[in-house]
């Protein structure tokens, strides 16, 4: 059977190796976008295509404001800026024509509502009187011969669209100007991917030497998906290497320390390797992308793989006359619990809703049984000749029985001791499930976006209205009501601004009226000035209803494309105020219109999860104990009792720190009890106290588990810094309490 | 030919100074408009007359008196039209930035400011005589030159005439009388 198994896991390395050579090729997708880790929208598909198209134009722009007191000065500093960034990354894209005269034609079917009620309430005379009005101002640019348009409402309806932006065209440049100082908008297209494995931020490092041929007095502001992409990439690379190499490093030393050879070294990181590269291959299959999330956390698997090894080596060492078949035919029902509960936590991960936190399920779970399986198939194979015994590994080995023993009083008191601790903590704990704790970026990017968006009036990509009628008529009605609601939202400054078609194309039953309201009043003028005109009765214009496609295919309305779904329209806001929000999703409840809040949403969503997976953590405490009870009965408490305490003393810690509690933590305590009732059943399976060597395994096996995953909590991203805190207090506690627990009544 | 250019040189030098010597710049002037203004599809002209406030640094009022009363206020943050102490239409400064150049180029026209001007024209002809001055003037922005064509002025102590060219093809003639400094 152990050849079949050696031979069959060599026949499974080939095609890995051969799938890695593929991947490294340049086979290997990293997704960067940190969206991709959130599930798609729960109820609405609509809603995921409006995110895919409003994610699909901003993930490729960046822009750049380069501001300076006076229009000229800004010029001249845009100009300098453009001059001095490489091109390699990043092309200027030329400003939108903002050409608004191709909706000319249709100019007798858009009226602005102010517009309706003058027309509605006029008289001939008084219509009259104000077309000459607005001809003898000494400044009236008129747009199109005064016939066709003698009140001038065309370019009134114009102006009205364009006061939704500050942008304005100035020369060859966009600019706006904000408390006395001009900025010209610059935008550039993203060239090839912003994701950057090498940890250079290429794009970050152009525009700042772009910003240091800026004259005196200018400055930049820029912003843009690509350029919080990379400093994700960058900062993911950081913690993946000092994770990884940390880890890594961890392992080698104590390996050294206890087997000073260099066979027991080799051969655990080849364990390492082989899950490493297991878990690599398996999510690059299922997944086809990998995210880079998945790797930092992926890095971080060494300090558990590599547990099997060390445990089987600590074996050898104590016991040289056992050939190795024999040994290992011992230590696999053990290893295979191990792995087992192991996994088990880890699928944990895999029924929550998150594609990002099943790929590091399917990685881990991949990488431990990659790990496991290399033991056991090639270590027979491999590990010939003796583990001699060290001083290092024998004197730890003997603090087993050094251990304090626990029993009785003492035992009760300690446990009381420690619930205390644990109940004091927990009362802290405050939850919060915020979703922005899954992306950590600079704040200087984030307050330059925040600038970028108030000054050129970007909406939000987190917050927006999705409109539906059961034709294009319907639809843009029901728009035309809820921004009618919106504007006078802004007038209570809940937003600045919105986005939305019907603005552009009313109802074809409005154009209907507004066309009628057009041509009566256009005639009454002409009819009232007849004499004064060489030609007083030219035709009516004669239009047909303007529709979306229409619009759409005008120059002004190439922006507005992302707001069109086919079947449905977005509405979108710019700069909502936080505290206004349950206003507007209040107008979610009107008929075919409903409030998508990605963030309260996500957040909501991993609060219902965070309690939920809570809940199941006892479930699961259950099947983990039902599990070690079909291998040590009625000891089987012994191995469960620490990683349960640990788990306590896990959380307590996150509530004395302060930290918010988040699904984060609780996804860890899943990954606790996997790992922390290994080094139980390690110990329950050599109860023995003399029987250093599980406890020299566990010992090795926890410092650098400690080490790896004690790593992550260093790191920058929240979530991941959650799983670093729990898991590092955690199996520290564990390992300390097992063998009180696991050794209380042994002589 | 090259002696030519360097005569047309020295005078375009020499004229603008002369022009801006000869005029007053007081802070303040108030006067008479007459306005003929030719709008294609009208058989004669837009005849218009009142008076006129420019203040420097706060914009114009303009007073229309005949054939029936209106008023309009040109200021930087906005411009109102009103009839009777009630607005007709009016434009925000704050949410259209146009706003702003038109104030400036309004000021710049009816109190000859010749700074403002060649910042936003190119002087196409000048002259400067002992019996007044004339200027030509054409817009440097395609912005503004989809407005305005050409500008002619003329005056002396103050401007007398200002001709404006619409790129539409109406034609404003505005004539200032009694123009004087107001404290």
């Amino acid at each position: 059977m152990s050849r079949a198994l050696t031979v069959g896991w060599s026949l499974v390395a080939v095609a890995l190796v051969a799938h890695q050579v593929h991947l490294w090729r340049g086979g290997l997708q990293v997704e960067t976008n940190l969206l991709a880790l959130l599930p798609a929208d729960e109820r609405d598909a609509a809603a995921d295509r409006a995110l895919g198209q409003l994610a699909e134009s901003a993930s490729r722009t960046v822009v750049a404001l380069v501001g300076a007191p006076t229009l000229d000065e800004a010029t001249t500093a845009a100009e300098a800026f453009l001059a001095a960034l490489p091109t390699e990354r990043l092309r200027l894209e030329p400003p939108p024509s903002g050409d608004l005269s191709a909706l000319a034609p249709w100019r007798d079917r858009l009226l602005t509502p102010e517009q309706r009620r003058r027309l509605a309430d006029g008289t001939r005379e008084s219509l009259a009187q104000l077309a000459l009005l607005q001809l003898q101002q000494p400044v009236a640019a008129r747009v199109g011969a005064f016939t066709e348009d003698p009140l001038q409402l065309f370019p009134e309806w114009l102006r009205e669209r364009a006061a939704a932006t500050r942008v304005r065209p100035v020369g060859r440049h966009l600019v706006v100007e904000d408390a006395g100082r001009h900025w010209v908008v610059l935008r550039f297209a993203l060239v090839g991917s912003a994701f950057a494995l090498d940890g250079v931020p290429a794009l970050q490092q152009a525009l700042e030497k772009a910003q240091a041929a800026l004259p005196p007095g200018a400055e930049v502001l820029t912003a843009g998906v690509p350029l919080f992409a990379e400093a994700a990439a960058v900062q993911a690379n950081t913690e993946m290497s000092t994770v990884g190499t940390g880890s890594l490093l961890a392992v080698l030393l104590v390996m050294f320390l206890a087997f000073r050879s260099p066979r027991p070294l080799l051969l655990v990181v080849l364990s390492v390797g082989m899950g490493l590269v297991a878990g690599l291959s398996a999510t690059a299959l299922v997944f086809g992308k990998v995210h880079l999330m998945t790797l930092v956390f992926g890095a971080g698997l060494v300090g558990v793989a590599e547990d099997y090894g060390i445990h089987y080596f600590a074996s050898r060492q104590a016991h040289p006359e056992k050939g190795v078949v024999a040994l290992l035919r011992e230590l696999r029902p053990g290893l295979f619990l191990a792995t087992l509960t192991s996994v088990a936590g880890y699928a944990m991960l895999a029924i929550t809703p998150m594609p990002g936190l099943r790929q590091v399920a399917l990685f881990s779970a991949a990488g431990l049984a990659g790990a496991f399986l290399t033991v056991l198939a090639w270590y027979p194979v491999l590990d010939r000749g003796p583990v001699p015994s060290t001083r290092f590994a024998s004197a730890w080995a003997g603090t087993r029985a050094r251990w304090p023993r626990l029993r009785g009083a003492k035992a009760a008191v300690t446990l009381v001791f420690l619930l205390g601790v644990v109940a004091l903590g927990v009362a802290r704990l405050r939850p919060d499930d915020d979703v922005r704790a899954l992306q950590a970026s600079p704040r200087a990017l984030v307050e330059s976006q925040r600038r970028v968006a108030a000054l050129v009036g970007l909406p939000s990509p987190a917050q927006f209205f999705l409109v539906r009628g059961k034709d294009e008529g319907e639809l843009l009605l029901r728009e035309a009501q809820l921004t009618g609601l919106l504007q006078s939202r802004m007038r209570e400054r809940a937003l600045a601004g919105y986005q939305a078609l019907s603005d552009w194309v009313p109802a074809a039953s409005q154009q209907q009226l507004d066309q009628a309201l057009f041509v009566s009043a256009r005639a009454e003028v002409l009819a009232a000035l007849a004499e004064d005109l060489e030609d007083a009765t030219p035709p009516p214009p004669s239009s047909t209803p303007l529709t979306v496609a229409k619009l759409l295919e005008t120059p002004a309305g190439e922006a507005l494309r992302p707001l069109w779904l086919g079947d449905a329209s977005v509405v979108l806001l710019v700069d909502p105020s936080k505290e206004a929000l349950p206003k507007l999703a209040a107008l979610g409840s009107m008929e075919g219109v409903r409030f998508v809040d990605r963030t309260a949403a996500m957040s909501s969503l991993l609060g219902r999860w965070r309690v939920g997976m809570s809940w199941l953590l006892g479930l699961g405490a259950a099947v983990v104990f039902a599990a070690l009870w079909w291998r040590f009965r009625a000891r089987a408490w012994r191995a469960l009792l620490p990683t349960v305490l640990a788990a306590g003393l896990a959380l307590a810690t996150v509530g004395f720190l302060g930290e918010p509690l988040s699904l984060f933590h609780v996804l860890a305590l899943w990954l606790l009890l996997g790992m922390g009732v290994d080094y139980g059943i390690f110990l329950l399976e050599h109860p023995s106290t003399a029987a250093g060597e599980a406890w020299l395994a566990v010992g090795l096996g926890a410092v650098s588990t400690l080490l790896s995953f004690g790593l992550l909590a260093t790191s920058t991203t929240p979530a991941i810094h959650a799983f670093g805190v729990t898991l590092g207090v955690g199996i520290a506690a564990v390992w300390a309490l097992s063998p009180l627990v696991v050794d209380a009544d042994a002589r | 030919m090259i002696a030519w250019v360097l005569a047309l040189a020295l005078g375009a030098d020499d004229t603008l100074p002369r022009i801006q010597q000869a005029l007053a710049h007081p802070a303040a002037i108030e006067g008479a408009f007459s306005q003929a203004k030719q709008v294609k599809g009208f058989k004669r002209p837009l005849v218009s007359s009142g008076t006129f406030l420019v203040k420097k640094d706060e914009g114009v009022r303009w007073v229309t008196t005949a054939p029936f009363a209106s008023e309009l206020q040109v200021r930087a943050k906005e411009i109102v039209s009103s009839q009777g102490g009630k607005v007709v239409f009016a434009l925000d400064g704050e949410k259209e930035p146009g706003v702003k150049v038109i104030t400036q180029l309004l000021f710049a026209f009816l109190s000859g400011d010749l700074k403002t001007l060649e910042a936003h024209f190119d002087v196409k002809a000048a002259k400067a005589e002992a019996e007044g001055w004339s200027l030509a003037l054409e817009p440097k922005a395609p912005a503004l030159a989809k407005v305005l064509s050409r500008v002619e002025l003329a005056g002396g102590e103050h401007v007398r005439a200002v001709t404006l060219f619409e790129a539409n093809g109406d034609l404003t003639k505005l004539t200032l009388t009694d123009t004087r400094s107001v404290p």
